[in-house]
């Protein structure tokens, strides 16, 4: 993966297993972290092809 | 001590005029109360809980308007259904009562099977039905019913009717014991599309079902799920909650869904209403209101489903009925998606609801009741990924729901005004449910053949 | 007349016992055999404790094949004594005479006491009756509450006159059929509830096809039932010759069905 540096501290972003919530929901998803200010990201695929998807079905049986 | 939580119109239990009502709170728990000039005053209990009522909030969600209304505004609501332009719930779902037969006597039901060979609708006549919901509202899912709609042998030809005309979504509400006994009569029901069974299910034990349906069912009960299961079509348990006879199965019902999930799609509980000739008005030891169940649910499932877990139903009175959604983890727990604090979808914003609540329920329906091949994808493997929840989600999950049916005590115009599920009759009109199957004190309808009984006293 | 219909009802089920209606019915002695016994079976929510009452049990097949089916008690009664002693046999034979018991019995009568029976069944026989109201009370008395009578007979979509139905010679189950509003209406009337019908009128047109492959046609077979049935009967004035079985069935457009009624509570 490229290197990518953080907009605001100007620090290089850390690869790392990010921790998200959804609902009760715990999971780790790999992306990018901060090490100075915390700003963490997702890859443009995981969102739309897993993230958004998966909302979308569960959010469709609500 | 009263406190009142609004004003609206109801409907007096011995004539059927229109009479003013109001919402009460007393000791806790609120009331419908109104008045007839003739027949006097009543009060029923339509919620236990007044916090929750509150919480649940006015509802207030403006859905599209339907297509095409189909009767004039005359005599005021309820009498001018078909629907006339003061309605407000388009159509999510529309009933279409196929036969009035029904081989089972059960004293609870709320359609009376009273009618002979004669009076079935002919494919033509249901072509007829079929074209007036087109017309009205468009193709959105039905429920076919009755009487019992698996006495007809051409079942399958209605279903593929309505396959033809564009209908996406059809599903049979159904006692399910035609499906235990023959299996090619079911394996045509699937061949033809149908959609989803919408089964009667009062119980785990047979005691219940003695009480309720007047035989020991539960054998033949599981014998249709199993049978469902084999032809891969999916399965809603329909319980006819009453107190005292099956609220203390409500846990037990939930792990036997659990149990049989993926047939099993859903719960959808309807606590009891009274419908036909009753004695006296049902006293509140005989109400099993909304709050009751969701408080039940909990302390049945210790917990494993909780009270606010539960999201009021999108219509215009919000305490019209409730639902949750569930993804079935592999280790065995129920795990929410849904909760009352974060109802606002994600994927919303801030308030702004990209469909309209009746297209939103439509799709659900539709969404819901597909029975979805569990298929390998990538990450799926590692059971910390999203990717491997979400695919858990498309076939391991269950809805439990529940709607209390209006009865001529609890009617309340300004929910039957905003209700999206409609009957279609052989007259060429869509009336709502609840509107539909209402019947006095002394067991005469509101509606008969598709007209206003003419024992109703217009009174405004 | 309380003579004649005694006399009538005697009278039907020596016709019963004829081989002749054997050929065309079966050993069930009713249109549509075993598969509609299944059905009736099915709609009478049978199981192991119920007792059960069949009216004009004939050969008792119907009573076997419920008792192994369900496990279920089973009391048949009829008018013959020979169509009774096959039935024991048979019940010997398939060695369920600990839960099948036949007796002589009228369906006019019912030799039982109040609120005994589960299920009542009658197939193809409540036709038959000359009273059908003081029948359809005696059902009524000897049902549990919530419990049913599932009965298969002929009914008619058209109409017969009495003149007509008097022709018929015996009291036949045509001569004696009602239409469907009518049965509905005189079990209603007699406080029974929740009817449910089913239509199995393909059933009928099996035997009536049956018969006239048989024996040439209806009119043959009618007309040798008849002669088979009179002989060790004395009849004297009752019946005519010569049964206008054409027009019985044109006028009558005689059809098949399944009628569930229900005694209430309370």
């Amino acid at each position: 993966m490229e290197d990518w540096y953080c907009y605001k501290c100007k620090q290089k972003m850390e690869n790392k297993d990010l921790v998200t919530t959804y609902m009760e929901i715990v999971r780790f998803i790999p992306g990018l972290l901060c090490p100075g200010c915390g700003a963490a990201f997702l890859t443009e695929k995981t969102v739309i092809e897993v993230i958004n998807k998966g909302e979308e079905e569960i959010e469709a049986k609500l | 001590m009263e406190e009142s939580l609004g004003e609206t119109l109801s409907l007096c239990p011995q004539c059927l005029a229109r009479i003013p009502a109001r919402k009460v709170v007393e000791d806790g728990d609120v009331y419908l109360d109104k008045h007839c000039p003739v027949h006097g005053s009543f009060r029923t209990l339509i919620w236990r809980g007044d916090r929750l009522y509150r919480e649940w909030g006015s509802g207030e969600v403006n859905s599209k308007l339907i297509k095409r209304r189909l009767t004039p505004t005359v005599s005021g609501c309820p009498y001018d259904c078909g629907l006339c332009p003061n309605h407000k719930g388009e159509t999510c779902t529309t009933l279409m009562e196929v036969t009035g037969r029904c081989d089972m006597s059960c004293p609870v039901c709320f359609a009376s099977s009273n009618s002979n060979l004669k009076d079935e609708p002919g494919l033509s006549e249901v072509e007829e039905m079929y074209r007036t919901i087109l017309e009205a509202s468009g193709p959105c899912p039905v429920q076919l019913s009755g009487g019992e709609p698996t006495v007809r042998d051409d079942l399958p030809d209605i279903i593929a009717l309505g396959k033809e005309m564009g209908f996406k979504h059809i599903q049979i509400n159904t006692h399910g014991l035609r499906l235990a006994r023959d299996k090619e009569y079911l394996h045509r029901l699937r061949e033809v599309g149908a959609d989803l069974i919408y089964l009667q299910f009062d119980g785990i034990s047979n005691d219940v079902y003695r009480y309720t349906r007047g035989a020991n069912l539960f054998k033949l009960k599981l014998q249709a799920i199993e049978n469902c299961a084999e032809f891969r079509i999916g399965v809603i348990l329909v319980p006819t909650l009453i107190p005292n006879i099956n609220d203390h199965q409500i846990g037990d019902i939930v792990r036997f869904a659990k149990g049989q999930i993926p047939v099993v799609k859903g719960i959808h509980f309807q606590p009891i209403s009274y419908f036909g000739r009753y004695p006296g008005t049902p006293v509140n030891e005989d109400r099993i209101t909304i709050p009751d169940v969701l408080k039940t649910l909990e302390v049945q499932t210790e917990g494993e489903v909780k009270m606010n877990h539960f999201v009021p139903r999108r219509r215009k009175d919000s305490h019209c009925g409730f639902s949750a959604f569930y993804v079935l983890m592999e280790d065995g727990r129920l795990q929410s998606t849904t909760n009352f604090e974060r109802r606002q979808s994600p994927l919303a914003g801030s308030g702004f609801v990209k469909e309209s609540p009746a297209e939103h329920v439509r799709r659900f329906i539709h969404e819901r009741a597909k029975f979805v091949e569990s298929d390998a994808q990538e990450g799926e493997n590692n059971p910390g990924s999203w990717e491997s929840f979400f695919n858990r989600a498309r076939t391991h999950y269950l809805s439990i729901s529940g709607m209390p049916f209006q009865d001529v005590w609890t009617v309340d115009l300004e929910r039957l005004q905003g209700c999206c599920i409609h009957v279609v009759t052989q007259y060429k009109k869509l009336i709502p449910f609840c509107a539909f199957y209402l019947s006095s004190a002394s067991g005469e309808r509101l509606y008969y053949e598709g007209k206003v009984s003419s024992q109703v006293a217009y009174v405004s | 007349m309380k003579d004649k219909a005694k006399a009538d009802k005697q009278f039907s089920s020596k016709t019963y016992e004829s081989p002749l209606f054997n050929t065309i019915l079966g050993d069930t002695l009713h249109p549509g055999g075993l598969s509609l016994t299944e059905r009736v079976g099915e709609l009478s929510q049978l199981e192991e404790s119920s007792l059960v009452l069949d009216i004009a049990c004939g050969k008792g097949v119907t009573a076997c094949f419920l008792a192994r089916q369900y496990g279920c008690h089973v009391i048949g009664i009829d008018l013959s004594a020979e169509l009774l002693s096959l039935a024991r046999n048979t019940a010997q034979r398939e060695r369920l005479s600990d839960k099948v018991e036949f007796f002589t019995g009228d369906g006019e009568r019912l030799p039982y006491k109040d609120s005994l029976f589960d299920a009542v069944i009658s197939e193809c026989s409540f036709s038959l009756l000359p009273n059908k109201s003081v029948a359809a009370v005696e059902i009524r008395r000897v049902l549990k509450t919530g419990s049913r009578l599932v009965m298969t007979d002929v009914f008619l979509r058209g109409q017969l006159s009495e003149g007509l139905r008097s022709q018929a010679g015996f009291a036949s189950c045509i001569a004696g059929a009602k239409t469907i509003d009518e049965y509905i209406k005189l079990f209603e009337e007699l406080g029974f509830s929740r009817h449910y019908v089913e239509d199995h009128s393909e059933a009928l047109m099996k035997v009536a096809y049956q018969a006239v492959v048989t024996y040439g046609s209806w009119e043959a077979f009618a007309g040798q039932v008849w002669e088979a049935a009179r002989n060790p009967v004395e009849q004297k004035d009752a019946i005519a010759e010569g049964t206008p079985w054409k027009v019985l069935f044109k006028e009558g457009r005689p059809g098949y069905a399944l009628l569930v009624f229900t005694k209430p509570d309370g």
